[in-house]
């Protein structure tokens, strides 16, 4: 699956063929839902966020020209709504929906973070899926602006050219921006799990 | 590179996102610093933790969800601009044609209502015109205005019906003269007669009186009797012709008959045709009945004193004929060269 193929399915699509435009969502629906869940932090919510990208991805199709690929063009399209949906979430609960500071759901109960310990890794005791909870919940407690190059570079594989035009942001100002978060998740694994 | 730019730079390093010099220079530097080589494996431990996290799936019906809001949308502006323009073909063509057809139709009733306001004024005026342009003259204006408005409007052209009539009166034979003091009462009494035998005016003569008679062709005309000079009154002359003209049935033409006593017919004839060519009048019938030559001619009133005199040149003129009540229009005469007998 290339970009030539998006191309000629956009095509066909702008033509008035729905599916062609079916076999984009069925391709392209899995990345925009993790994109969107990562940064709105709620499935339901970012399952309303996806459905809304793709609809709107429909009406505006005509104005695609073909001078990025799909996926970025797509991914900013859904970038946009999450962050939309972050500030009415936000505005609902009146504070950020998850800080470092806030006790941590476990499958034990709350737990609150322990200062760094320099006691052997725990890694090996710990299982995986649980680390896979602990960094999920450090990319959560991530400010929205780090979370997303974040989530947009090491989860998806963008480069950084295509997310600085997704976010309308200079390539330099992307690496800074994504040092600060790598920085900021792996303080915060080694807070839960202390030596990495 | 400092330390510090070096730390910043481990992000990129790890990336491939460094230059070259920048590369040898942090590579230079992990292999004499603990701190940074301590904290690239860090960095290298996390990003793959993250890339490591699984990715969640969406769910069964959200494909369904969304290309049926899709094709919804679809629908709607495929129904309104569908049905307007597909097939493009086929609407587009028909569509012009009747936008065409709107705006030529709209363009030839608004030509028509236009004229439609001065249409109403144009039979009242044709109408005016006509009467006044009226082939009958002045007899035919009498006889309309003789009739009422409501009549009148209604009346059809009267000159081919009295023409048809006045077919019939061309083969009746004038009525017998009556003596001079008794004038007056045949011209009643031609005028009496019925409507179909109008009578033309009559002419006054210096010697002899004239007795009003119908005569063939349309406008009725006088004999002009010999003998007797007694003139009529001019008021009784003049009441007899306002009558006569009344009862006329072509409303120009006032007639008269002159005969001449000559003694060579053929040669009066030839000389009368030059004379009527001359004096710009036209022969409209001949009759060569055995003893005599007759001519129906129409002739400018005004060169009427003028024939008259031309034909006394030609031989007696049995009968004085007055000149014509009307000095314009054209006059019909009826010449009749009669052989004298009672010369040598």
């Amino acid at each position: 699956m290339g970009s030539d193929d998006d191309a000629a399915l956009v095509s066909s699509t702008q033509k008035g063929d729905l599916h062609a435009f079916e076999l984009l969502v069925a391709r392209y629906q899995k990345k925009m839902l993790n994109i969107s869940f990562r940064l709105v932090g709620d499935y339901d919510d970012a399952c309303e966020v996806v459905q809304d990208a793709f609809v709107s991805a429909y009406r505006n199709i005509k104005t695609f020209r073909g001078d990025a690929k799909f996926t970025t063009w797509l991914t900013t399209i859904t970038l946009n709504l999450s962050k939309n949906r972050l500030k009415q979430m936000r505005s609902r609960q009146g504070h950020e929906v998850f800080s470092l500071d806030d006790p941590i759901q476990t499958d034990e109960g709350e737990m609150t973070m322990d200062p760094p310990s320099y006691e052997p890794s725990v890694l090996d005791r710990m299982e995986k899926r649980d680390i896979q909870t602990k960094v999920q919940d450090c990319i959560k407690a991530l400010e929205a602006d780090f979370r997303e190059v974040l989530v947009l570079r090491d989860m998806q594989d963008f480069s950084y050219e295509e997310i600085g035009a997704m976010l309308k942001a200079r390539e330099g100002t992307v690496k800074s921006r994504l040092f600060r978060a790598r920085e900021m998740v792996k303080e915060c694994l080694k807070k839960f799990m202390g030596e990495l | 590179m400092e330390h510090n730019d070096i730390r910043h730079k481990l992000s990129e390093y790890i990336d491939g996102a460094v230059t070259g010099k920048e590369k040898a220079a942090i590579e230079t530097h992990l292999k004499t610093c603990l701190q940074c080589s301590g904290a690239l494996e860090e960095l290298r431990k996390t990003i793959e933790h993250v890339k490591t996290i699984e990715e969640i799936d969406p769910p069964a019906w959200m494909t369904l969800k969304i290309m049926a809001t899709v094709r919804a949308e679809a629908e709607v502006k495929k129904s309104i601009f569908q049905r307007l323009f597909y097939p493009l073909t086929v609407k587009l063509p028909i569509q012009a044609i009747a936008v065409l057809f709107v705006a030529v139709t709209g363009f030839y009733i608004y030509q028509a209502i236009q004229p439609a306001s001065r249409l109403s004024e144009v039979p009242t005026q044709e109408f005016a015109a006509r009467n006044e342009a009226s082939p009958a003259g002045t007899v035919q204006d009498k006889l309309a205005k003789a009739d009422g408005p409501a009549v009148r409007s209604k009346k059809v052209p009267q000159t081919p019906a009295y023409k048809s009539l006045d077919m019939k009166l061309e083969y009746e034979k004038p009525a017998p003269p009556a003596p001079m003091d008794k004038a007056e009462a045949p011209a009643p009494t031609a005028l009496a007669k019925p409507a179909e035998q109008p009578v033309s005016a009559k002419e006054e003569s210096a010697s002899g009186k004239m007795v009003a008679s119908p005569q063939a062709g349309a406008p009725a005309v006088m004999r002009e009797q010999a003998v007797s000079a007694e003139a009529a009154p001019p008021a009784e002359v003049k009441q007899k012709l306002e009558r006569q003209e009344l009862n006329a049935v072509s409303a120009d033409k006032v007639g008269l008959i002159i005969i001449v006593r000559v003694k060579d017919v053929k040669a009066a004839a030839r000389e009368v045709e030059q004379v009527i060519a001359r004096l710009g009048g036209s022969i409209t019938r001949r009759e060569n009945p055995e003893t005599k030559r007759v001519y129906v001619i129409t002739i400018n009133a005004q060169k009427f004193p003028d024939l008259k005199k031309k034909l006394k040149l030609m031989g007696e003129i049995k009968d004085e004929a007055a000149v014509p009540m009307s000095q314009d229009g054209r006059v019909e005469v009826r010449i009749e060269l009669v052989l004298d007998s009672a010369q040598p």
